[in-house]
């Protein structure tokens, strides 16, 4: 599932996340999060959004065997994943080894969208449109498509 | 709308990076000045990570422009990672970088 580019206007791009479609983002609590993300600049932002959202259980992993090692130990629910990590490896390839766990809800939020193509059981969500809203919709997406499996 | 608090996060991060675009024009700067059409030279896998960072970061902390143009700066620097020749149209793309950090600044 690909999430539109919209608008760019940064004026309209708010970034409030805890409500999506007039609803508190509740499921939240309790839930394990893995961010899969080289860059420290969108790993921290990704942090401050999931935690808006009310995530408290959040670990992040900058490389691909760091990913493959932080999910089995960690068990995420949900997963925001970069798919270019540079030197650190793929992203794709890190989910696809890592994530034995049935039922993980998958955002890849990348500047490559056209790479996930594949990925039918995941939510792209392309890095310049990044916002707190956003993502949250894209989360609920990725939750609503681990439901339906 | 952001709360006050989340806004000032996002600010913060937004101040952060442009605490390292200035090091990374400076770095391109002389990069592309010492080898502007033969191979890589040492060091540009970093210098690509570092304006792919960049181009994917700037527009989710409120700098898009930087984002446009530092996208398109690595579209046309990627045959230069490889070895070969950036390709053309790199030092007006460069030259678009510089002014939308400048602009990004103010």
């Amino acid at each position: 599932m690909y999430m539109h580019l919209q608008d760019r206007d940064s004026k309209q791009r708010a970034v409030r996340a805890k409500v999506v479609n007039g609803q508190l983002h509740a499921r939240a609590a309790g839930q394990r999060v893995l961010i899969i993300e080289d860059d420290d600049i969108v790993a921290d932002l990704l942090a401050i959004y999931v935690s808006d959202l009310g995530y408290t259980n959040v670990l992040r992993a900058s490389t691909e065997s760091g990913a493959v090692a932080a999910t089995a130990e960690f068990a995420p629910d949900l997963i925001l994943a970069d798919v270019r990590l540079g030197e650190g490896g793929d992203g794709i390839n890190a989910v696809r080894l890592a994530n034995k766990k049935t039922g993980t809800a998958l955002v890849y939020i990348t500047s490559h969208p056209q790479l996930t193509r594949d990925e039918s059981k995941a939510v792209t969500l392309p890095k310049a449109d990044l916002t707190g809203d956003r993502l949250a919709q894209a989360i609920e997406a990725a939750l609503l498509i681990r439901f339906v499996q | 709308m952001a709360s006050d608090a989340l806004e000032d996060r996002i600010r913060q991060i937004r101040l952060r990076l442009e605490g390292r675009l200035t090091d990374l024009i400076a770095d391109l700067d002389a990069a592309l000045a010492s080898a502007p059409a033969g191979a890589a030279p040492e060091g540009a896998f970093d210098l690509y990570t570092r304006l792919h960072n960049v181009s994917g970061s700037a527009g989710p902390v409120g700098l898009p422009e930087v984002g446009d143009a530092a996208r398109a700066l690595e579209e046309l620097l990627t045959p230069w990672l490889k070895g070969g020749p950036a390709l053309d149209g790199w030092r007006e793309a460069f030259g678009g970088l510089k002014a939308a950090v400048a602009a990004g600044s103010r």
